[in-house]
């Protein structure tokens, strides 16, 4: 569909606006609002990740794109929710204690929005017991956490015994991220997934949810 | 030795390599002190860093690395922590303060003062090593006073961010002023963000601050050197229009890399000895191989050694020390082989034998080929190109598979265990060392080829 292509493009420039009226348009027209929300928003989002992956645009022309993303979102989400359509599944994420290095974290997080998963974003310098705590308040089907730093990568290690400790580590899955990590390291401390790019991260997700839900 | 790095900077002969570790808050670690005491005190920094040069025994030094001085004096919070170094918590312009209002810090604001007051004790203590005074570089600072936000404002808002920038590269270039006054020998930029904005974004808003601050400096009679941090490829070039003397780069830029694109500018250039799998997680023989390696993949032409970036509090000062030993305990011709030894010696320490194929059974002669990189080091290219070429030559050769293998591999390590290779690049053809550091002639390596066919069938 033309305007779904269009609201894609638009998207992948960053111009919030085009896609606010884009989407208005295209509900307007008696579209889906999911097929909006797959074929507009997600598509765009998704080239942005892979071309963000190739060096082929840098963090500012992301933040702009995800912002034109959530322009697009913020009329969807109220629909989608009336309609009954859920949420692929909920993600609690942080970066860990520390560590304020948030930009990455923050592109995690706005694919995963992007992609259908509830976040709730615990911010920077997040301890392991506030990890532990919001676990136990959310619910939520995946633990998310970031270190950028050799130092910090440890707590990740941390709140994950702190989990078992509490009795929760079967409750969720964990995943781990941020440039410090390796697979290897994510596998030693007993994390469930790893991923080295915001789009390896939603599509190792959605992978996690379906196995484990 | 402070002359042999000014020399090796400004391009001319130097008998060896110089190496300027970055000793940020490993300094309080080496004294026994967390962060948060010693990036407070002149005392202890230099307590700190004249353990550093008995120790590891520099050319150069910084006086302190913290990205946060001038931030702090600015009016952003800090979040301290004993294993690194302070963290920005506000940006003040987040907080709807408004950039005009903001004042270039004096040289009696924050922690300033006792930044200088080590630098002068420093420089008196020792007169023959170069001290860096490191200042935060504009997009850095910007991104502290701003937040993450200023990265997308640079295609929203463009007019704004070019302001705060400015005002950045005004703070950046009144604290290389108070490092020259004090004495410094070398000012550096350090802006790791830069990696993060493509090298159009760093022309529209980077370029003429740049320029004007290492304008400044070379002003001053002193030298300046910019530092990046990461993936920091695609911004090489548009750093060095701006005429740094020298430039330093962390591990995800090789360094050949790094050297030609500098030296087109003839900048000196430095680096990478990985911080965190070599320096802080390595022993001392991987630390002396991979100081070694960049020495070796560098050449000594306006190279100065150096770890990607800040060192990690706690790095274990043997690594540093054995770094040390390396530049100046290992002639410069000796490096080929240097490397080949602490290679065999990693083996030793920890490497399982190379599993040796029945070379009798295959229908091929096995050509294998050593190097430490074909695609950085010009050695290792010729020799697997030679291998290559012969493949490609219409002439009755017996049958042959060959391989390259990096020293970056642990097999390749193994293989120079079991095969006794003592230099680097190599060929091995089934099983024994053919040639050894000489990239052979055509028809010297058919021949070769030929010997091991014709030993198989007997
Ligand atoms: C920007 C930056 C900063 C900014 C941070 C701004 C901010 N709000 O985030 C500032 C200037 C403040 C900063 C400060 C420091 N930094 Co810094 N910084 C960087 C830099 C240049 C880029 C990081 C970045 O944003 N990358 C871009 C994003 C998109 O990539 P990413 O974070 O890796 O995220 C991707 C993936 O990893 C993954 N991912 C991320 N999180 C998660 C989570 C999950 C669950 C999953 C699945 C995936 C995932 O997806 C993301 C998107 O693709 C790096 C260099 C580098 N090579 O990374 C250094 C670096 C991380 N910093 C470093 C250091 C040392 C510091 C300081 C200590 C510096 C100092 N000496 O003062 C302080 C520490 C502050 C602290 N306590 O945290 C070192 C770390 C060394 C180490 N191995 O320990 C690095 C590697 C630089 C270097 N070579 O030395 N830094």
């Amino acid at each position: 569909m033309a305007i779904l292509q269009e609201i894609s493009e638009n998207l992948q420039k960053g111009y919030a606006p085009k896609v606010t009226e884009l989407v208005k348009q295209a509900l307007n027209n008696k579209l889906d609002p999911l097929q909006i929300l797959n074929d507009g928003l997600i598509n765009g989002m998704n080239i942005v990740g892979v071309k963000f992956r190739n060096n082929e645009i840098y963090v500012p022309e992301v933040l702009i794109a995800a912002r034109a993303m959530y322009a697009g979102l913020n009329i969807l989400r109220p629909i989608l929710t009336q309609t009954g359509a859920t949420y692929v599944g909920r993600v609690v994420i942080g970066t860990v204690k520390g560590d304020i290095h948030d930009i990455g974290k923050n592109l995690v997080k706005m694919m995963m929005e992007g992609a259908g998963f509830e976040v709730i974003d615990l911010g920077v310098d997040v301890s392991p017991e506030k990890f532990v705590d919001a676990v136990k308040n959310y619910k939520p089907d995946i633990l998310g956490m970031s270190a950028l730093l050799t130092t910090t990568m440890l707590n990740m290690k941390d709140t994950i015994e702190a989990l078992k400790s509490e009795n929760l580590r079967d409750k969720v899955v964990v995943m781990v991220g941020g440039a410090a990590v390796t697979e290897s390291y994510a596998v030693e401390i007993g994390a469930n997934g790893y991923a080295r790019d915001s789009v390896s991260a939603v599509e190792r997700a959605k992978e996690l949810v379906l196995n484990y839900k | 030795m402070k002359t042999l790095l000014f020399d090796v900077i400004k391009g001319k002969k130097a008998k060896r390599v110089p190496w300027v570790p970055f000793v940020g808050v490993h300094g309080g670690y080496l004294i026994g002190l967390g962060a948060d005491e010693y990036l407070k005190s002149s005392d202890k920094i230099v307590e700190g860093i004249s353990t550093a040069i008995q120790r590891y025994r520099p050319d150069g030094i910084p006086v302190a690395f913290d990205l946060q001085i001038e931030a702090e004096a600015l009016g952003c919070e800090l979040i301290w922590s004993k294993n690194s170094p302070p963290s920005v918590s506000t940006h003040p312009l987040e907080r709807g303060i408004q950039i005009d209002s903001l004042k270039v810090p004096s040289e009696k604001d924050g922690r300033i003062p006792v930044i200088m007051d080590a630098l002068k004790r420093l420089k008196e203590k020792y007169t023959d090593i170069a001290i860096y005074g490191l200042v935060t570089g504009p997009l850095t600072l910007a991104m502290h006073l701003a937040g993450t936000d200023l990265l997308m404002n640079m295609l929203l808002d463009p007019e704004n961010v070019e302001k705060v920038i400015s005002f950045s590269c005004d703070v950046a270039t009144k604290m290389s002023q108070y490092y020259s006054k004090n004495g410094a020998d070398v000012i550096a930029i350090v802006d790791p963000t830069v990696s993060l904005i493509s090298p159009q974004t760093f022309d529209q808003f980077l370029t003429e601050p740049y320029k004007k601050i290492f304008n400044f400096i070379k002003s001053e009679n002193k030298i300046s050197a910019s530092f990046a941090c990461g993936d920091a490829r695609k911004v090489i070039e548009p750093i060095c229009k701006t005429h740094p003397d020298s430039f330093h780069a962390d591990e995800n830029v090789p360094l050949s890399m790094l050297r030609d694109s500098t030296q087109k500018y003839n900048i000196s250039f430095g680096g990478n000895i990985p911080l965190a799998t070599v320096l802080f997680n390595g022993n001392e023989t991987l630390s002396q191989k991979v100081a070694a390696e960049c020495i070796y993949e560098s050449g000594i032409n306006r190279f100065v050694l150096a770890p990607g970036c800040d060192l990690l509090y706690d790095t274990p000062p043997k690594n540093l020390e054995a770094v040390g030993e390396v530049v100046h305990d290992v002639p410069i011709e000796k490096i080929g082989a240097y490397i080949t030894e602490k290679a065999s010696q990693i083996v030793e320490e920890e490497i399982a034998p190379y599993k040796v194929p029945d070379y009798t059974s295959l229908d091929h002669v096995v050509v294998d080929v050593i190097t430490i990189n074909a695609d950085t080091c010009a050695a290792c290219k010729y020799m697997v190109e030679a291998v290559k070429s012969i493949g490609d030559k219409f002439m009755a050769i017996p049958p042959f598979e060959w391989s390259e293998h990096r020293l970056s591999e642990k097999t390749t390590l193994s293989m120079i265990k079991t095969f006794g290779l003592k230099q680097i690049p190599s060929i091995v053809i089934n099983g024994k060392i053919a040639f050894e550091g000489i990239v052979p002639t055509h028809d010297e390596l058919v021949k070769k080829i030929r010997e091991a066919s014709e030993r198989k069938r007997k």
